[in-house]
Formats: structure tokens, C-alpha cells, sequence
């Protein structure tokens, strides 16, 4: 007799539910449509910096709170699996199943802030493959950092947002050292921190077909991605919700 | 009592009274905590067979801890336990268990009804989400309520709900009529009664033991981790008279 499983179906009840009440919530929706107006305002033209680094960072920062928000160990509390579990249901799945809905939302909302910043920014002469580079950009970052969130949280430690908010920072100071040190020191960070902010170039280089740039970046996050899910996967097949 | 395909009292797999369906022998389990091992059980063993084995004993004395354990919840460090000829873990991973915890906790961002056809919607049976959940009474009058609203009894019902869905052959309720009123405790005994009738397996772990007195076929003492006795009904009434005097004298050290 094979284990039951609820099946994305069955997943996404609770998991629209989640999405809507919880996190990002209608309020966190509506922010994260609205926000992107922001394109639309004259921003650095009379600062210091230049209008597409301060899109650049707002995307960014939209990006992380998402991924940050959706994998939170506000989901599924241990003791709301026992009712899962009790069913036989595998929790390595329940986490698998979760992950592979909230690519919708983190898609979805990718796509929107990059078509606002291509529509805010034609007359700066973007090209159309703007809005891919922004929108491959964002989901990425949402989605590195989610999974971030979910292997963390799936090991039990409570503040998993806190932590993955704290590498994240880590491996943006080690990326502004990387360019200060030696072609091996270089690569040692490279491998060793988070590949949040390689993404862009990453994704840039990959849509302009140039592939030798962008294929060690990307391999990269996929296998960080792939060790990540695994992890995920093997620690909560092997736990069990202590009521 | 409306049914559904969710609906234990339709899905119903009985067994003649007598057979063994829970095993334990000499189980051992307990709790890691800061470094520390805490027993919950220390040479528990006792039989549990279809109908409904109440399970009676102090506070602490491991009656959760075993029926966690029979959920496959904690694993046995030492003895053997077998549910249906199986691990606790095999069994629930195939057949899957009906588990009502004392406190019953729920994702505080759904309501009633996403809640439980979300569980629905797990069961390898063919069970689908339904709007029929009337198998608990009263408990299809909540189904748009939000989780977070309940009383303490209607989220007792709610649990009650969930735990018995796909009509699990082994039910395992702790403390079940804690917070319930008068007219839901009666529900709640006209429920486990049909349930010990068609066959099921129903350990009830409680303190009301006038309640027991009523309903249990059976019945296991257990105090500091052990399993001091077990009984039939007639048997603890005809020795004892009442399961008052049962536990007095079990709990006092004059049962060996």
C-alpha cells in the first residue's frame, strides 16, 4: 500500500489560505503591487545615485522580503502537522509541495515589477529583454532566499528569517571584499557565500546568450538550490510533529 | 448523524472482539531534553484489542506518551510495540491512525471547513473534500469559522473531526471530553460507543472515569511508566465495584 499524499491539489488549500491571511497577506499583496509605482517617480535624478540603481535595489529588497515572508517559520507550526502526519502523509512532501506552489506567487509577482520598471523606463531606452532581466532577477532572489528560509526552518530553528537576512548580509559584504583579493580568494568566496548578487549579471549574461559567463553562476544556484531541497526533504521525512 | 465519504461510521473495518490488534511489551520511550533522557515509559506492556480500552492513571504517569508513541509521534527505545502486526511508523505510514492530542493545535490562517478538507484531501482512500462532516455533530455548523474563534470544545470537536476522518481502525484520544459541555460529552459517548461497536480499536486516555465506567470495554492502569494492570469491565466492576475504588487502591499501591 503506497503512502497517501495530499497532491499539489489538496496542497494548495491551505496553502491559498496561507498566502492570503498569513504571508505576504492582502495588505503584503497589495505592497507588493503598489510598490513599483515608485518607477514611475523621478527617484535619484537629482541624487547620487542613478534612477536604475535605485529600481536595482528596490527590486531587490521586494525580492528578499518575499522569499524571506513565504518560506517564514510562520507557516505550519510543528504541531499543525500531526494532523498530516497522523494520516500517514510523508512531511518531506507536505515541504516539497509547499515549495513548488509558492513558485506561483514569486513568479507572478517577478513578472509585474519587471514589466512596471521596463514601462517606467522606456524612455531611458530599455530594451524589451529588460523586463526579462528583472523579472529572472527577482525570482530568483525570492526563490534562493525561500528555499534558504524553508531548509533553515525545516531544521528547527525558529528564527530562520533572522538567520537567512543575516547570511544574505554576509555574503553581500564577502562579494564587496571579493573584488579586493586574489583570483583564488576570489573563488573561494564565490563558492562559499550566496550567490544572491551574481544573480543579475547572471541572468543579464544568460538572456544576451553569452553563456560562459552566465553557466558557472547558474549552476551554481541550481546545485545550491537542489542541495537545499534535498536537505529540506531528507530532515522532515525524518521528523515527527512532538504534540 | 449524517454520513459522508469521510465518514467513519460508514467506512468501518470490524474485527471480532478478542483479537490483539495493539502490542506492547516491555516499551521503553521517553523525551531528550537538554541533554537528558526522561522516561515516559519503562517496561510498558498491555494488549488492546477492538472496542474501547480506556486507558486510567495519574497525571504523568505516560498515558500521552503511549498513545503518541502507538502514533507513531515518538519512536521506542527499547521493548517492542506492534499496531496491526506492524512498527507504529509502518502502520501509520499505510493505514494511517486517528490521533485526537489533548491540546489541540490548528493553522491559525484557515477556517474550519479549509482546514479539515485540506486533511480530506490527504486520505489515500478516495476520500475527497466534502461539506458533509455531520459524522461529529454539531461540527458542519462551523465550517466558516476561522480556527482562531473556537471555544476550547468546539475546537475539541473540530480535532475529533480530523482525527476520525477516513475512519482510521485504530483511534487514539487523549483526554477527549476536556472543555466539552454536557450535551457534546453525551454526543461524544454515543459516537465512541458506535465506533467500539462496529469494530474499532478506540484507546481513550481520561480522567473522568464515571465516563469510562459508561463506555470502556476494557481497561489499563498505568503509573510511572508501567502498566499496572488491565481489565475487562466486568471484571474491574465485579472486583472493585465501581472504577473509583479501582483506582483508589491501584493508585495507593494495593493492586500489584
Amino acid at each position: 500500500m503506497s503512502r497517501p499524499s495530499r497532491g499539489i491539489s489538496g496542497a494548495l488549500i491551505w496553502r491559498r489560505a496561507y498566502w492570503l491571511r498569513r504571508e505576504p497577506g492582502r495588505k503584503g499583496i497589495a505592497i507588493y503591487l503598489l510598490v513599483p509605482a515608485l518607477f514611475f517617480l523621478p527617484l535619484g535624478e537629482s541624487g547620487p545615485f542613478p534612477r536604475s540603481a535605485v529600481q536595482g535595489l528596490l527590486i531587490v529588497i521586494l525580492s528578499l522580503a518575499l522569499g524571506i515572508r513565504l518560506g517564514g517559520g510562520r507557516g505550519l507550526r510543528a504541531e499543525d502537522q500531526v494532523w498530516l502526519s497522523q494520516k500517514g502523509v510523508s512531511l518531506g512532501d507536505v515541504a516539497l509541495e509547499d515549495w513548488i506552489l509558492d513558485l506561483l506567487p514569486m513568479a507572478a509577482l517577478s513578472l509585474w515589477w519587471g514589466l512596471t520598471a521596463y514601462l517606467a523606463s522606456i524612455g531611458e531606452g530599455w530594451r524589451p529583454l529588460s523586463v526579462f532581466v528583472v523579472s529572472g532577477t527577482a525570482f530568483l532572489l525570492s526563490l534562493l532566499t525561500r528555499t534558504l528560509v524553508g531548509v533553515i526552518s525545516a531544521f528547527g530553528y525558529r528564527g530562520a528569517g533572522d538567520l537567512a537576512a543575516g547570511l544574505i548580509v554576509i555574503s553581500f559584504l564577502l562579494f564587496q571584499v571579493s573584488f579586493f583579493v586574489s583570483p583564488a580568494a576570489q573563488t573561494a568566496i564565490r563558492l562559499g557565500t550566496l550567490p544572491i548578487f551574481r544573480i543579475p549579471e547572471a541572468v543579464r549574461a544568460l538572456l544576451e546568450g553569452d553563456l560562459a559567463v552566465a553557466a558557472p553562476d547558474l549552476l551554481h544556484i541550481l546545485a545550491l538550490l537542489g542541495v537545499m531541497l534535498w536537505a529540506t526533504y531528507w530532515r522532515m521525512e525524518r521528523w515527527r510533529p512532538l504534540v | 448523524m449524517s454520513l459522508s465519504p469521510a465518514d467513519p461510521l460508514e467506512g468501518g473495518q470490524a474485527r471480532p472482539t478478542g483479537t490483539v490488534f495493539i502490542e506492547a511489551r516491555n516499551l521503553e520511550v521517553g523525551y531528550r531534553s537538554k541533554g537528558s533522557f526522561n522516561p515516559g515509559l519503562k517496561g510498558f506492556s498491555a494488549t488492546f484489542g477492538p472496542g474501547i480500552t480506556g486507558l486510567i492513571g495519574p497525571n504523568g504517569a505516560g498515558k500521552s506518551t503511549f498513545l503518541r508513541t502507538v502514533c507513531g509521534l515518538l519512536e521506542p527505545r527499547g521493548g517492542e510495540l506492534k499496531v496491526g502486526g506492524k512498527s507504529p511508523r509502518a502502520y501509520v505510514e499505510t493505514h494511517g491512525v486517528g490521533f485526537l492530542p489533548e491540546v489541540p493545535h490548528f493553522p491559525s490562517f484557515l477556517t474550519v471547513g479549509e482546514f479539515l478538507d485540506g486533511v480530506a484531501g490527504a486520505l489515500a482512500d478516495g476520500a475527497k473534500p466534502s461539506a458533509d462532516y455531520g459524522y461529529v455533530p454539531g461540527l458542519d455548523l462551523l465550517l466558516d469559522r476561522g480556527v482562531q474563534e473556537l471555544s476550547q470544545g468546539q475546537r475539541k470537536k473540530v480535532a475529533l473531526g480530523a482525527a476520525l476522518m477516513g475512519a482510521p481502525e485504530v483511534v487514539l484520544l487523549d483526554e477527549p471530553t476536556n472543555g466539552l459541555d454536557p450535551v457534546a460529552v453525551r454526543e461524544l459517548r454515543e459516537l465512541l460507543a458506535e465506533l467500539g461497536r462496529q469494530g474499532f480499536t478506540v484507546v481513550v486516555s481520561s480522567h473522568h472515569l464515571d465516563e469510562l465506567q459508561r463506555l470502556a470495554d476494557a481497561l489499563v492502569f498505568v503509573l510511572d511508566g508501567k502498566a499496572l494492570g488491565s481489565w475487562s469491565r466486568e471484571e474491574a466492576l465485579s472486583a472493585f465495584g465501581s472504577l473509583d475504588v479501582l483506582y483508589e487502591q491501584a493508585f495507593f499501591g494495593r493492586i500489584s
